[in-house]
């Protein structure tokens, strides 16, 4: 099976800023993939880089086995939503169906005019007139109706208060199961992909930090709290992600296949947001990487 | 894809098939009227003397009132056109996708960008093209009274606006503009820069290039002191003398006045005859006894559609080639 994206040493420079830097992934398809990172991570770029809609500096990408925006062909596999889901302003909802129709072989119109009529948007109102969220919806439909093997959301819900959004991702997930679709998925809300996804990546700093399935990566990391005299040495087997000093306390986390046990200190298994978190953390600063500095036992 | 390019140009199509229409009534209801004055005003057939005196009468008849008003739009039409459609439907078609971010939306359906580019560019090129030769046939023909009564069709001014290069010029514009909005990525700075750009091109056509597309006519004739253009003495006794060159609608480049050893005659004044005491009459006739010859190089104007051929043929092969250029740009450049 081909994998839906994978990147290697892929890098993007504009100019002299490096908006993704080497980054080297691997994700098979049938997920729904969660793309997290604060702002400027970088993952507007990787997603236009799997759009087609910007070439790498240096690096390869492949999705769906070939090069992005290949061709038509490789161009009608691929649905893509752009960050603020632009659409022309003084064209309808109903003009929009249209342009769907038209430049898009697989097209799929009952889907495209259900789904507008369950949004309850009126077809011959001008998009620019639209809210946030339904123009959001209208962005959607364009590229779910396009019938698309990979869909690529760049921070689609970002717009959205949290009802709209709660329908929004109900609407992509019944879609994504209904059409068996692999999804990439990008937002800086955690919270909101928990429900929906099931890989993980988290970019910051134009670096992966880490790229795994969600249920694997919460079973395998654990928090450790402790003393920081009892926390000097890390368990068997252990691989330490991150540590946090607050005078003679310590936080640290930790990776490991095997369950933790350790004596006078508290175990507990890191959610999702709290992993995401972490790994900012570990990006921002990047002197806490290794083990503590002398000052914690002061 | 021609669906999009025609529904996102669509209002400004209906409006400019609007201000055609108009501009079609106006010439329609005022072209028997000035044809009628011309043929009444005897200036066609005349010849002799009274012929200039003829001439202007039509021309003041002609440019006065609803002709008047006629004449003036369409040479601005006919003259601005070409601007305006390089400004307003090429510079934005590109940039604004780019600032609106609608190519995000264009570029990710199942077409490739050169598919969504040319029929967008056909589109507006086909417009501009259209609308160009129509205004610009219609003022060749309600114009023509005028344009043979007065300084000829190969006048800047006149030839820019009559013929068929406003439709190459329209072409340039509108290729130029496209290219810029894909090159700055910036509307306003798309437009600016191709209205300097096509302003600067028709002034270097007009000023340098244009008298040298075919080498210029040469003529060496008896000076005519009836159809005198400058007769200046000045007090060291030194001269100038220039008269009109005959031809009618010649675009003249250079009119010298030659003794007959064709050394450039600037004088000296034979102070007997030319005084300020004297009557002018008396320096005239001493002048025109010096048997003087007018040397002129000059475009006939019969060569009116040849240049209008060259000029277009070298503007076309401009704009396909900024056509191309912008082609390749969009696929490998924007990203």
């Amino acid at each position: 099976m081909t994998s839906a994206l994978t990147a290697r040493g892929l890098t993007k420079r504009y100019g002299r800023r490096t908006a993704l830097d080497d980054c080297t992934l691997d994700i098979p398809t049938g997920r729904v993939v969660a793309l997290v990172g604060p702002n400027g991570a970088g993952k507007s770029t990787l997603l236009g880089l799997a759009a087609g809609l910007l070439r790498p500096t240096s690096g390869e990408i492949e999705v769906l086995g070939d090069a992005p925006g290949a061709g038509p062909d490789q161009l009608a596999r691929v649905g893509f939503v752009a960050q603020d889901a632009p659409t022309y302003a003084n064209l309808t909802v109903a003009d929009h169906l249209e342009l769907g129709r038209r430049l898009n072989p697989r097209w799929d119109a009952k889907a495209a005019e259900r789904r507008i009529a369950d949004l309850g948007l009126d077809t011959g109102q001008k998009a620019g007139r639209l809210s946030g969220g339904q123009r959001a919806q209208l962005a959607l439909t364009l590229a779910l109706a396009k019938r698309p093997e990979l869909l690529l959301l760049d921070e689609p819900a970002a717009s959205l208060d949290p009802l709209a959004r709660h329908e929004f991702l109900q609407g992509l997930m019944a879609h994504v199961v209904d059409h068996e679709a692999s999804v990439v998925l990008s937002s800086h809300l955690v919270s909101d992909l928990e429900r929906v996804c099931d890989h993980l990546v988290v970019l910051t700093g134009s670096r992966v930090q880490v790229a795994t399935d969600i249920d694997e990566a919460t079973g395998t990391h654990y928090r450790l709290t402790g003393d920081a005299r009892d926390l000097d040495d890390l368990p068997p087997g252990a691989e330490l992600v991150h540590a946090t000093d607050n005078g003679r306390h310590r936080t640290v986390v930790v990776r490991s296949a095997l369950p933790v046990v350790a004596d006078r200190v508290q175990v507990e298994q890191l959610g999702l947001e709290d992993l995401v978190l972490t790994y900012m953390a570990r990006a921002a600063t990047p002197a806490l990487r290794t083990v503590a500095s002398p000052e914690a036992t002061r | 894809m021609s669906w999009l390019a025609w529904r996102l140009f669509r209002a400004q199509g209906y409006l400019t098939l609007l201000l055609l229409a108009c501009f079609g009534v106006l010439v329609a209801l005022t072209g028997p009227h000035l044809a009628d004055l011309y043929s009444r005003s005897g200036a066609a057939a005349c010849t002799g003397d009274r012929c200039s005196e003829l001439a202007q009468s039509f021309l003041n008849g002609a440019k006065a009132g609803l002709t008047g008003a006629v004449y003036t739009v369409g040479m601005l039409a006919v003259l601005g056109f070409p601007i305006l459609a390089g400004v307003f439907w090429g510079a934005p078609l590109v940039s604004r996708e780019l600032e609106a971010g609608t190519h995000r939306v264009a570029w990710t359906q199942s077409v490739t960008r050169t598919r969504w580019l040319l029929p967008r560019l056909g589109v507006v090129l086909g417009a501009a093209a259209v609308t160009a030769a129509l205004v610009s046939f219609a003022l060749t023909w309600w114009a023509s009274p005028i344009d043979s009564t007065q300084g000829g069709r190969l006048q800047p001014g006149v030839y820019l606006a009559r013929g068929i290069v406003p439709v190459g010029y329209a072409l340039l514009a509108v290729a130029l503009g496209v290219l810029l909005g894909a090159v700055l990525r910036r509307t306003v700075p798309a437009m600016a820069t191709t209205f300097a750009g096509v302003a600067a091109l028709m002034l270097t056509f007009s000023l340098w290039l244009r008298p040298h597309l075919l080498p210029p006519a040469h003529a060496n004739v008896p000076l005519d002191l009836s159809n005198i253009q400058t007769f200046a003495e000045t007090d060291g006794g030194h001269m100038e003398v220039v008269a009109n060159f005959a031809q009618k609608g010649a675009l003249v480049l250079s009119n010298r006045t030659l003794t007959p050893q064709g050394k450039l005659f600037v004088g000296p004044a034979d102070p007997t005859q030319c005084s300020r005491d004297l009557p002018g009459q008396r320096c005239m006739d001493w002048v025109s006894s010096l048997g003087l010859r007018q040397d002129v190089t000059y475009q006939p104007a019969s060569r009116f559609w040849a240049f209008q051929l060259i000029e277009t043929g070298i503007l076309v092969a401009i704009a396909a080639a900024a056509v191309a250029l912008c082609v390749w740009w969009v696929r490998r450049r924007i990203s």
